[in-house]
């Protein structure tokens, strides 16, 4: 009776891994197809959202009235992004699907930078005609592809559980499946769309900005003397070049430093190639309680900005975090503020050492302007604001659109109900071009 | 069998009590002061808690990673249940006055981008821990530049959790929670700051094993980072 203790001990241990081994297995499978039906949903949902965007595009086109072509553009507006959200949430590797991913947030974009345009009254042109109906057929033959892969994953050719998995594991493996897809197959077609240049943030005009700021080309060492100089009182030493920055909008070097008496924590700046300027500085030591109030912290880093050579800085918000405060500064000519030459210093509170910067706006936009006189005088454009609002102040501004050009604005700060908001009347137009939620709290103004 | 018995009864008991506190904690969590919170109650706690030395940051109003360690210590401390939450029962331990009746809150509030930067700081804690600072705040500036590039999704969830796009997130490191160091990169990177000069993508060149990835423009190595776009 005796020997049979151990193997029956041993068998039901088996029996019970056995059980336990089937239901993890099913537990498995379980989850596996539901992530793969939740997939499928967001396919089929894709499918439906292309086919809108064509359908939408194309009674746009043929709209008589501008009313009814803004209405169908901002359809298609919806239904691209609610297309590339979809698009972008499938398992798919990013290298096979960025042409198209590409394609429907800027067909959105252009759409809405074309429903601004023709709110305003205008009416688009034979160019625009043709940019729509070529975009259109485009989102066919997506709509068109799509669709046949759709037979493909309704076969069961596809599961995309598992193509999360192996999308994880190895990029060889995706290509052969993204070829199985006709994935790559559309992504193809797609890399020829046309080039789209228009006001709005997704405009291909966009990737080709280059900085403005204008200066002598520098040397390693010279970048090396200016972190030297500039952080001065700061007391930063041994500064080091690290890497070159390159292939962007400021090309620069990237620099760090030690600061005394911030027990061994480094610094780390950037400094352009271009004329030396600070493009950006970065101070992460520990701080201590508050002791700055908000005046004394602006007067800090106006002072650091003008010992820099920024004049003509204005503090435009600020706002406190724990023990920092993040001030804004925007760059003023002849009363006009100008907000796309943006300079921000974060400065310490416990005792107002300047712990960051960051200068991007500035370096990017900044050159001589020839601000022309508005032609509506601050009285006219104050007329065109809603009677309901209340207006505290206002001012004339330069801010940037959409796709980054500039427009000569009045600045109203207005309340509405409980609320501070700052509307832009075009100085031009009379357009209202913006409106900014400003959130109040103790620590400082947040814009939205 | 009386010691299964027992046994029994006492995971019952366990369960039963900590569904109950679990519903508790639930109820009173709309009121309370907890990480994000700001204002006049925020300053008070934080004062009373420096006066007695759980806390050594600066008296912000603003209820960060500092204020919540130094929560829970005290509750720690006093034997309270530790969660980093100035419920009413930490309040009374506090010695805080009682939640105040506020005045309902005006219409047209904005939202706040706190959801936001907790995202942000759980996925540059989870992908750059150990890296330099600004590698930190590079791999938030990434993150943003995807938010505005079209190629990928326009929402901040939706470019962190886009499939097969980062480690962290397929394996879950993306749900600890962020370190004082990720938050503060995390709001440096909200708030403009991009040492990467627009990348919108980033690697371990010791880790990546895909051929495409080389084929980007790079713009400069961080740490043990490589960004490009």
């Amino acid at each position: 009776m005796k020997k049979y203790i151990i193997p029956g001990i041993l068998l039901v241990a088996l029996i019970a891994v056995g059980v336990w081994g089937y239901n993890q297995q099913q537990q498995k499978n379980d989850y596996h197809i539901y992530l793969d039906t939740q997939f499928q949903r967001q396919f089929y949902d894709l499918i439906g959202h292309v086919e809108n965007v064509q359908v939408d595009l194309s009674k746009a086109m043929l709209s008589g009235s501008s009313n009814d072509m803004v209405r169908f553009l901002n359809n298609t507006v919806n239904q691209s992004y609610l297309a590339q959200e979809k698009l972008t949430q499938l398992p798919f590797n990013h290298s096979t699907i960025r042409q198209t991913e590409k394609f429907l947030s800027q067909i959105g974009d252009y759409c809405t930078a074309m429903v601004s345009k023709s709110l305003e009254g205008y009416v688009p042109n034979e160019e625009e005609m043709t940019t729509m109906k070529e975009l259109h057929n485009y989102a066919n033959l997506l709509a068109k592809e799509l669709v046949e892969m759709q037979q493909h994953v309704a076969s069961g050719g596809v599961n995309f559980g598992d193509l999360r998995r192996i999308g994880n594991r190895d990029i060889e493996d995706v290509d052969e499946h993204m070829k199985d897809l006709n994935l790559i197959n559309i992504e193809e077609r797609m890399q020829d769309y046309p080039e789209l240049i228009y006001d709005g943030p997704f405009s291909e005009h966009m990737k080709d900005i280059k900085a403005r700021i204008k200066g002598e080309a520098i040397d390693q060492e010279e970048a090396l003397q200016i972190v030297t100089d500039t952080f001065k009182d700061e007391g930063i030493t041994n500064p080091r070049v690290i890497e070159s920055i390159q292939n962007t909008t400021i090309d620069g070097y990237y620099i760090k430093a030690e600061k005394n008496g911030d027990n061994g924590s480094e610094v780390s700046v950037g400094v352009s190639k271009i004329g030396g300027n600070i493009i950006w500085y970065l101070n992460p030591r520990a701080l201590g309680e508050s002791k700055l109030n908000a005046e004394e912290a602006v007067a800090k880093a106006n002072e650091f900005l003008e010992k820099r050579g920024y004049s003509k800085m204005e503090p435009t918000y600020k706002m406190a975090y724990e023990g920092e405060m993040i001030i804004n500064f925007a760059y003023k000519e002849k009363d006009v503020l100008i907000y796309t030459d943006l300079i921000k210093v974060k400065v310490a509170l416990d005792n107002g050492d300047i712990i960051g910067m960051e200068s991007h706006g500035y370096l990017v936009n900044h050159h001589e302007r020839e601000i022309q006189e508005p032609e509506l005088s601050e009285e006219e454009a104050k007329e065109k604001l809603s009677s309901r609002v209340k207006v505290e102040n206002s001012r004339l501004a330069i801010i940037p659109t959409e796709g980054k050009h500039e427009i000569l604005c009045y600045e109203f700060k207005v309340k509405f109900g409980q609320d501070n908001y700052l509307i832009y009347i075009d100085a031009n137009t009379g357009q209202q071009k913006r409106v900014l939620l400003l959130i109040e709290q103790e620590d400082g103004t947040l814009v939205i | 069998m009386r010691r299964i018995k027992t046994l029994a009864i006492f995971f019952i008991s366990a369960m039963l009590f900590l569904s109950i506190s679990y519903i508790a904690i639930e109820r009173v969590n709309g009121q309370n002061l907890y990480w994000g919170s700001r204002g006049d109650d925020v300053r008070e706690l934080q004062t009373k808690l420096q006066r007695w030395g759980y806390y050594d940051g600066p008296i912000s109003s603003v209820y960060g990673p500092q204020t919540f360690e130094a929560v829970k210590d005290f509750q720690r401390a006093n034997g309270l249940a530790v969660d980093g939450v100035v419920g009413p029962q930490t309040r009374a331990a506090l010695g805080m006055s009682q939640q105040r009746v506020t005045a309902a809150a005006s219409t047209g509030q904005g939202v706040s981008r706190s959801d936001d930067i907790n995202l942000l700081a759980r996925i540059i804690h989870a992908e750059a821990k150990g890296e330099p600072y600004e590698g930190k705040v590079a791999v938030g500036a990434v993150i943003l530049n995807r938010v505005r590039n079209p190629a990928f999704p326009n929402t901040m969830a939706g470019v962190i959790y886009q499939p097969c796009a980062f480690e962290p997130v397929k394996n879950g490191s993306i749900n600890q929670a962020a370190d004082d160091e990720a938050y503060r990169a995390a709001r440096d990177s909200l708030n403009g700051w991009d040492p990467t000069g627009g990348a919108i993508y980033f690697w371990n060149p010791a880790t990546a094993t895909s051929r495409w990835i080389w084929t980007r423009q790079i713009t400069l190595r961080i740490g043990r980072h490589v960004f490009a776009h």
